[in-house]
């Protein structure tokens, strides 16, 4: 084995993977993947959703096993990563407990540390977390702080430092600084370009091109399933190609131009008049049928409050909302898992819910038949698998959940339809029909509002984008002048 | 029953997956079976054991009868339950308005048409209360309910200063009328509904069953394994009614009647849908343009004014009322709840579920008994119930059944 894997880019590796595949059914998600970590490197991940990210970041977790392909891990062939406290992985949402103390949050789940029989060894576990805080540069920190207290950088820092602790030597920051406030994320990247000087190997999956440049030594982009670039950071000066990379190119254009048939905007549905929520605004917004309007800002700005504010689910904390008449609102939640599906109802009653006086027949009882035949309709139209209205919704993969989601708002027919992050977590195929949907909708005069914080969604729909930074509205564009790398950026 | 066996026939065949995968199958496959089995499984064990008597209509009538008030509790419960919320103040409640609905008519000489208005007047304001505390104080509902429960019961003790309510006929400013309680009374086993009435709940029942079959079997096939079904139903329940010489007391078809009412409200109308909604997740149903708070509030009047008929029907059968008459009601009408997401629907807690696992666990009970176990150990049993259903639905329809449910989901779509 030891004659493969020193093949190439100088010698055995921290990690190697080899011609990694990984398929679900007959879908290819990950196809011949190559990846090589030195110790001491930071290597950016980046793709499109769907590009097959997450399904490597499994199986570097060992939550998968590849289908094909060789792993080695310091020069030793493994089958698999799981149960290897080598590689180390952090989640955007950290998986910390604010109510402990930092010291319980960097033991906790670790092996009891102990000469005392069932007694903990309370000295040795503080040696230890001071150890762990020192390794990430944090040693000013007391380990009796209450993890709580600590800034947002702070506690990814502690995240990282746990993982240490426990010997990991390559650690993957799953977005971790998505949710970040941006001093406190340049701050996190910073003391993690330190920690790596000790030799561990870091792979840094974001969104963001800025932060990849600023932080990593390499750059590995995947699209559908393949590799598509993997070269050091400085020698990718072409921002253009990039974007191209990472955003499809071709492909999403398509979707794009069938979305944007030029349809001219009729009246004002919906105005928000200086609108402050969730820490964002004020804001000024005017909704038109027949018009797209994005706003776009990172998870966490507030972009999803604001949305909700206009769909009437919240109620802003000032400023005022405008309507003309009473036209009906409906919603696309953020995160469909939280505040979105029924997991346990049937797919069917997931659907209807929201439009449920529109079946009511004698004595306002429901038409049953009415209301399965719409949702039946719904579900051929969206082509959501399987087609089962009576099967519980939480059996279904996630785009099809989402597909639930979009008939749920759809069949509501509404004047003013909200969408935060509409092809959240969704393949690419499923996330071209959406596109072609709010099309659709857009086209039948319906007035839509895109809250992402997805660069392709805003690009690929919207007739103006407003981006939000600091909790501002920092710019409004045209979406007919704005490239993929300005928008990029500004994020 | 019969129905749910045609639709698993005919539902997933009506509906192939177009991706040409597996087609797409529930979590546990055999669902609709697990009520005729447990029935049967009870039945035909007991005929076995105890003799072709335990088998008679008119006894196992009488045990409804005897514990329509525990089915009553379950009802308002399980209504709860499906909002995702708990009422553990069901049993106080109905122990309340026992002494109420007595006391008043008795003690204090009200008319009996003012008692009664009374003992509803209090469980809606119990009702109210707790969904006071739930909704609007945000106390959690299991500890907002644990007081609230001991409230209305120590006001039935403050009431009847800590002893039982008995009519006294001579001294009493008042006398229980004698459709409210004694032998002639509605809420007595010896005054059975006519046969008109008992015929008209079975052509309900079996229309209410060919509805629902209907609504789901789409194919010309299932429609007439559904109907043939229902016929079949039909005529065994009218053969046993005739036949078998049973008699219907008022307070079955009370409780037929409560049921049916009930699930017409939870399966056609919105409130009912909006009530599963709130419960499967209050957050998504929000966003959904539900108004949780309405609802959640709604369910605990519900179950309050449940409870409530349940102690008023309690006092008529017994002419008198005695402290925490209903307490021992709570466990079984919890069981009864939650047998409901075994039996009958897929993991949901189910109105006509409920009365038929009420039912289940009494005649479990009373087989014992009539096998000469002694009456004491109920509760074991009721208790191991309610463990029971809760283990089994979680085994196999929690993390697991969904688990590998989405894993066939995926292939399917894949």
């Amino acid at each position: 084995m030891t004659a493969d894997s020193t093949d190439r880019v100088g010698g055995a590796g921290l990690l190697e993977m080899r011609g990694i595949s990984k398929s679900f059914g007959p879908a290819r998600v990950l196809d011949a993947v190559d990846l090589v970590l030195q110790p001491g490197e930071v290597v950016g991940l980046m793709g499109a959703n769907g590009a097959g990210k997450s399904t490597l970041i499994k199986i570097l977790a060992g939550v998968y096993v590849a289908d094909s392909g060789r792993i080695s891990l310091a020069g030793e062939e493994v089958d698999s990563l799981a149960g290897h406290p080598d590689v180390g992985i952090v989640h955007q949402d950290l998986g910390l407990i604010d109510s402990q103390t930092v010291l319980d949050n960097i033991r906790l789940g670790a092996r009891r540390l102990s000469w005392l029989g069932p007694l903990l060894d309370r000295q040795g576990e503080i040696r230890a977390a001071q150890r762990a805080l020192a390794a990430v540069d944090m040693a000013d920190v007391s380990v009796f702080e209450r993890l709580g207290n600590l800034t947002a950088g702070q506690k990814a820092l502690v995240a990282i430092a746990r993982l240490l602790e426990r010997g990991a030597r390559i650690v993957v920051v799953d977005e971790t600084t998505a949710s970040l406030p941006p001093r406190d994320a340049r701050w996190f990247l910073a003391k993690l370009r330190e920690a790596t000087a000790r030799g561990t190997a870091v792979v840094m999956v974001s969104h963001k091109l800025a932060e990849i440049r600023s932080t990593a030594d390499r750059l590995v982009v995947l699209s559908d399933g393949r590799v598509v670039a993997d070269a050091p950071i400085a020698e990718l000066t072409d921002d253009e190609r990039l974007a191209r990379l990472l955003f499809g190119g071709d492909a999403e254009k398509a979707a794009h131009d069938a979305v944007r048939t030029e349809v001219e905007p009729g009246a004002t549905v919906l105005a928000l008049e200086g609108v402050v929520a969730g820490g964002a605004g004020p804001v000024d917004l005017e909704l038109r049928r027949g018009e797209v309007v994005g706003l776009s800002g990172r998870v966490g700005s507030g972009v999803h409050e604001l949305a909700l504010a206009a769909a009437g689910m919240v109620a802003p904390d000032a400023g005022r909302i405008a309507t003309d008449g009473s036209p009906r609102r409906a919603v696309l939640p953020p995160q469909r898992e939280v505040d979105g599906v029924f997991a346990e109802l049937p797919t069917g009653w997931n659907m209807t819910i929201a439009a449920l006086p529109r079946w009511r027949g004698v004595g306002r009882l429901l038409r049953l038949g009415r209301e399965r035949a719409a949702a039946e309709a719904m579900v051929r139209r969206l082509q959501v698998v399987p087609p089962d209205l009576d099967q519980a919704i939480g059996s279904l993969s996630g785009g099809n959940q989402q597909k639930a989601l979009f008939a749920r708002a759809m069949l509501r027919e509404p004047d003013v339809l909200v969408l935060c992050e509409p092809t959240r977590g969704v393949d690419l195929r499923t996330r071209r029909e959406i596109y072609r949907l709010i099309g659709e909708l857009k086209r039948d005069g319906c007035a839509l509002l895109v809250a992402t914080s997805d660069v392709e969604d805003a690009l690929a729909v919207c007739d103006r984008i407003g981006t939000i930074n600091d909790g501002q509205v920092s710019a409004w564009w045209d979406a007919e002048q704005v490239t993929d790398t300005t928008l990029a950026e500004m994020l | 029953m019969k129905t749910r066996q045609a639709q698993s026939e005919t539902g997933p065949a009506a509906a192939p997956a177009d991706d040409g995968g597996a087609p797409p199958r529930r979590g546990l496959p055999l669902v609709p079976l697990i009520a005729p089995a447990a029935f049967l499984a009870v039945l035909v064990g007991y005929a076995l054991w105890l003799g072709g008597d335990f088998l008679d209509g008119n006894t196992r009538i009488l045990d409804l009868h005897q514990n329509a008030p525990v089915l009553l509790i379950a009802l308002g419960l399980v209504i709860c339950l499906i909002a995702g919320q708990f009422d553990l103040s069901v049993a106080s409640m109905a122990t309340l308005t026992a002494f109420l609905s007595v006391g008043l008519m008795t003690k204090q000489g009200w008319p009996p048409a003012v008692a009664l208005f009374a003992c509803l007047a209090v469980a809606v304001a119990g009702g109210l209360f707790n969904a006071l505390l739930v909704v609007g104080l945000r106390v959690n509902a299991f500890i907002a309910t644990l007081g609230s429960g001991g409230v209305f019961l120590g006001i039935a003790a403050v009431y009847s200063d800590g002893t039982s309510l008995i009519p006294d006929a001579g001294n009493d400013p008042g006398t229980l009328p004698s459709w409210f309680a004694g032998p002639e009374s509605l809420t007595s086993f010896q005054t059975k509904a006519p046969t008109v009435v008992v015929v008209v709940l079975i052509a309900v029942l079996v229309g209410l069953l060919l509805l629902t079959g209907f609504e789901r079997a789409r194919t010309s096939r299932g429609r007439t394994l559904v109907a043939a079904g229902c016929a079949l139903l039909a005529a065994v329940a009218l053969a046993i009614f005739v036949l078998g010489d049973v008699e219907v007391p008022w307070t079955v078809v009370l409780l037929l009647g409560v049921t049916f009412g009930l699930w017409v409200l939870m399966h056609y109308s919105t409130l009912g849908r909006h009530l599963y909604a709130v419960g499967g997740n209050a957050l998504a149903a929000r966003l959904a343009g539900v108004r949780a708070n309405r609802s959640t509030t709604f369910v605990f009047v519900m179950a309050a004014v449940l409870a409530g008929l349940a102690g008023v029907v309690l006092g008529g059968n017994q002419g008198a009322a005695s402290p925490g008459a209903a307490t021992p009601y709570l466990l079984p009408a919890f069981a009864a709840g939650f047998l409901s997401t075994v039996l009958f629907s897929d993991g949901r807690f189910h109105v006509w579920g409920t009365l038929l696992g009420g039912f289940l666990i009494i005649t479990v009970a009373q087989g014992l008994v009539a096998g000469g176990v002694p009456f004491t150990w109920n509760d074991v049993i009721n208790g191991l119930v309610l463990i029971g259903a809760v283990a089994f639905q979680s085994f196999f329809s929690g993390d697991r059944g969904a688990r590998r449910s989405r894993r066939r989901a995926r292939a399917a779509e894949a």
